[in-house]
Order: structure tokens, then sequence, then C-alpha cells
């Protein structure tokens, strides 16, 4: 009975993966239309805030699927990027008057420099080490921002930040700041993806599947390393500037090593090493917490579940290490041979 | 022509055991070399050493008149010294095109692109393969997918761990007659092997190992017909 229902449900998963694999670029398309009609058919701001967080999210999670699912090294540190990121361009517009582009860029910096400083010494080693490191990170980083009251306004925070403002122009709408996750999704996006399919890329998932003999075909797995997780480090702190500005409120206990451990939930469930398979995750399990309002106490407890299935069922998460190329080609050829072999038919 | 690869008195501990016990060899430009001997006589730490995978204790190895006792093994890679590994090793979630543009991490698209019809042409099935995962790929096709990458970075030498391991013997004498055609391509080869009549047989010489030490060298036609060796490796 069990068996049974899991065959339907395999082929029913399998046929479903075929479709998308079919109709990429359809798919695609339909996507971006729906995403930035969104703004367009509401004012909504509930919807629009969800929305955003969602877009949020997936900047977050690409960077951290570099590193977890392409790289194969559990970083417990994205949420502390992300703070960086977020005290680091607030503090730059208020402090010092820069305006949302500049300071943008500055935090991304800022946060690749202590992305720098975390890999320096713990990517040298392999295994586990990187997971404590960024775990001890994460909290360090959560309680400078918690106690360096003069700077960074401690539990209470830093308030009326202000709205992002483009060459002079203030975008206080909830439809603007919409649009510019947007931009910077497909911006961060791009920069993903054709990071994992060049030829770097393939250095990376080969450290992942075997650093010995990635070494041997002569690839500086240490340096390789390194810069993946600044990369990483870089995105997270591109989503902090930008949700700093746009929430106008920061405290410590946005970034906390919970909240890194909510996005490697995501991507573990959506797709380890899989671009699409991190949207999915990121925007599921934005949306579970809003729609299950009810039970918001059990999220955690729901969430653990939900590894725990994972990981007996699919621990690549749904789409993960899946080559969608692949699938596509294997369709066509057999396409192509029932199709030749109808020909054969007709000409006997 | 002169020597292209020199090892001078090589010795590896594993903790207490002593590995190797001094080795010293030299290989000569567009040789094929054989490294034969029993089971844990030292032939994998010979390579894995000379690679700088395994510490040395002592000793030198020079290739291509350089000393590389001390060099990292990525850097030796770099140089155009070469490994296959024992097992293939190849990256069985990658696909077969893959596997190989990794091996030719180094090179620019355009070297790469040239240097991949050539491993074609050695091996025409890899072609076929192209877009298949290497671990579906049978031992044969994987043994010479990860030749295959390791002749993408236009090896000077190129060493190789036991090419036979798990191979039917048929497959086994195809991926040792295409030795000779590497040879012919200006690669020096040097092979470690179990299966030594068969690597002899493509070899121009040929050391023998016995615990950590080399205790023969000679042509291989020498060591073929040699009783000595005839009767511990060759029966």
């Amino acid at each position: 009975m069990l068996k049974q229902s899991n065959g339907t449900l395999r082929r029913g998963w399998n046929s479903f993966l075929r479709f998308l694999a079919m109709h990429q670029t359809v798919i695609l398309i339909v996507l971006v239309a729906a995403t930035l009609a969104l703004p367009l058919v509401t004012s909504n701001r509930y919807v629009l805030r969800i929305g955003t967080l969602c877009l949020t999210n997936i900047m977050l999670t690409l960077g951290l699927n570099l590193v977890t699912g392409y790289m194969g090294q559990m970083s417990f540190g994205q949420a502390a990027f992300w703070g960086i990121g977020s005290y680091a361009g607030t503090l730059l517009i208020m402090r010092l008057g820069l305006s949302t582009i500049p300071a943008m860029i500055l935090a991304v910096v800022i946060s690749g420099f202590f992305g720098y400083l975390v890999a320096l010494p713990s990517l040298k080693l392999k295994g586990y080490y990187l997971t404590i490191v960024t775990m001890g990170f994460c909290e360090i980083v959560r309680l400078i921002e918690l106690n360096w009251t003069s700077f960074t306004g401690g539990a209470l925070g830093i308030m009326n930040i202000p709205p992002i403002s483009i060459f002079g122009l203030e975008l206080r709408s909830a439809q603007a700041t919409f649009f510019i996750a947007f931009i910077l999704v497909v911006l961060v996006t791009l920069v993903v993806k054709n990071l994992v399919n060049s030829t770097f890329g393939l250095s990376i998932k080969a450290i992942r599947d075997d650093d010995d003999v990635a070494e041997t075909m002569g690839i500086n797995i240490v340096k390789v390393k390194r810069t993946t997780f600044v990369i990483s480090a870089m995105i997270a702190g591109l989503a902090g500037a930008f949700y700093a500005q746009y929430a106008t409120f920061i405290h410590p206990s946005i970034y906390t090593t919970a909240a890194s451990q909510e996005l490697i939930v995501m991507i573990i469930f959506g797709g380890l090493g899989s671009i699409p398979g991190t949207y999915l995750g990121a925007i599921a399990l934005t949306l579970l917490p809003e729609i299950m309002r009810d039970l918001l106490e059990y999220r955690m407890l729901i969430y653990g579940a939900l590894m725990v299935i994972m990981m007996v069922l699919k621990p690549d998460g749904l789409l993960g290490s899946l080559d969608l190329g692949l699938i596509r080609r294997k369709e066509l050829e057999r396409a192509a041979k029932v199709g030749g072999g109808k020909k054969g038919g007709k000409g006997a | 022509m002169g020597a292209i690869l020199t090892v001078k008195d090589l010795q590896v501990h594993y903790g207490g055991i002593q590995a190797l016990r001094g080795i010293s060899l030299s290989v000569e430009k567009g040789e094929i070399i054989t490294l034969i001997g029993a089971n844990g006589a030292g032939k994998s730490t010979t390579m894995n050493a000379i690679m700088g995978i395994v510490p040395k204790a002592a000793g030198t190895v020079e290739f291509g008149g350089q000393a590389i006792t001390r060099t990292e093994t990525r850097a030796i890679v770099r140089q155009g010294l070469i490994l296959v590994p024992e097992g293939r090793q190849i990256f069985p979630g990658f696909s077969v095109k893959d596997n190989l543009l990794l091996g030719g991490y180094f090179s620019s698209h355009e070297e790469n692109a040239a240097e991949l019809e050539q491993v074609f042409s050695l091996f025409p099935i890899l072609k076929e393969r192209i877009h298949q995962m290497g671990g579906t790929l049978s031992g044969g096709e994987q043994q010479m997918l990860a030749i295959g990458r390791a002749l993408m970075a236009k090896p000077q030498v190129l060493m190789l761990d036991e090419p036979s391991l798990g191979l039917a013997p048929l497959i086994i004498s195809d991926i040792f007659r295409l030795f000779r055609k590497i040879r012919d391509m200006g690669v020096t080869i040097l092979l470690v092997e179990q299966n030594a009549r068969m690597a002899l047989k493509v070899s121009d010489r040929g050391y023998v190992m016995e615990s950590g030490k080399i205790v023969a060298e000679d042509t291989a036609a020498g060591l073929l017909s040699s009783d000595a060796v005839v009767k511990a490796y060759l029966s």
C-alpha cells in the first residue's frame, strides 16, 4: 500500500520535473511576469511586505547555497553577514550621510572583508571547523550589536533609517521597494548562475565531491573555498543593506544563529546546489509561517520534522543536484526516438 | 634526452612504519616505465610521495631539472606532472565533459577545446558519453575518463596508479595499447601495476619493488625473461 502510493508519488514527481525541464523558458517568463505584476495589481502593504521578504530571503539563501550547497561547507554565519551588511549600510547612511547606492556598495565590501576574516583561519581546515567557527562568529556579531550601544544602538537597535533613495529620488512606497528587491535578486541570481557555471564553479563543486582529488587536479582548494565564502558573505551584505533601508528599523535579535538556521532549512528543503531550488525553499518557507500564523509558536517544531522527512526522502532537497538540462536532453532524445520509430513504421 | 624525473633516496614513514626505505629511480623523456611489486611494496606510496600528497621523510625529487621535493601538489600539477590515482576517482556527479574540463583547469578555453578533441580521438567512447554523468560509466570508461582528464592538463609525465584495477582483461589490453599512443604524443609514462606481465609488455624499462625498496631494475624484456621476477610476479 505504502509502496504503491510511493510509486505514484515518484511518477508524479518525475513527470512534474520533466514538465519543468521541457518548459524552462516559458515558466521563467511567467514567473518573472507574475512577480513584476504583483506590485501593479496590489498596493496591499502586507502582501508586498511578504513578497519583499521572500526576495530578501532568496538573496540570502542564494549566497548561502554557494557555500553550503555547491561547495558542501555548512555555514551558520549567513545571518551574521546579513547583520553586518545591515548595520554597515545603516551607519554609513545615518552617520556619514551617504546615499543608498554607495552605502550598499560599501556594505557589500565590509561584509566581504568580515567574510575574509572568518575564512582566513577556518577554511584552511577540512570538515566541521567552518560550522563551529561560523556559529561562534554569528553569536559574537550579535553580542557586539547588542552591547556596543553607542555605535549600534544596543538592544533597541536603530530606528528611523531613511528609506532607499536613488539619485535623490526617495522610494518610500512598498511597490518601489519591491521592485528594487526584484532587481537585486536578478543581479544576485546572474552572479551566482555565472559563477557556478564557470570553470571556477566546477572547482567549487569538485571540492564538495572530493577535495583530495580536486587538489590533484591542481586546484588551490583553500583559495577557492575562501573566495567562495567571501562572495557568499558579500551577497548577504547586499541583502542586509537593502533590508535595513526597507525595514527602516533593525535590531540585534533579527540576525541570530536561529536566523542562519532558518536559511539553512530553506536551502535544504528547496535544493542544495540548485538555483530554482533556492527560490522554492526561500519562498515556501517565508510564506509558510504567514499562512500558518496560528501555528507560529510551533514553527521550529515543524521545521525540525520537515528536516527529518527531507533527510530520509530527499537529502539534497526537492530540486537539489538536479540537472534540468540533462532531463530535457533525455526527453528530447526519447521524443526523437519515438518519432523516428513512427516514421520507420510508416515506411514499412 | 636526459632524465625528466629523478627520485633519489626517497623515504616515507606512516606513523612508526617505514613504507619507503630509500627509493631511487629515474625516468627518461619518452619512456614508459613500470613499477611492479606485490601488495604493500610501496608502489602507490612512491607515486603519492612524488606528487607531494604524502609527506617525504627524506630524499629528493627532481622534475624537468627542477627540485620539487617540497613543492605543493597543485604546483607540481601545473608543472606538468600528473597522477591518475588508484581507483580512478573521477567525479561521479559531473558530466564526462565537466570531468575533462576540470582536468584542464588551468588552460584557456581554446586550449581546452583542442585538448578535448585529442582526448576524444584517443577515447571515442567518451565523446558519445559526453553529457552522461561520470558515475554512470562502466569501469573501463571511467578509467578512460580518468586518463583523459589527466591528459587535459597537458602532462609531460603521466603517472598511473593501477590502471587495470577491477577491469575486464579485454579492456585492460585495450587501455594498455593506448599507452604507447599516448607516449607517441610526447607524454612520458610511469606505471604502477600488479598486472605485471601486461604492463611490462608495453614498457621500455621496469623497476621491481619489495617492502619499500627497489630490488631489481632492467629493461622490460629483461625483467620478463628473468627467472626470479617471473617466479615472484609473473607466474
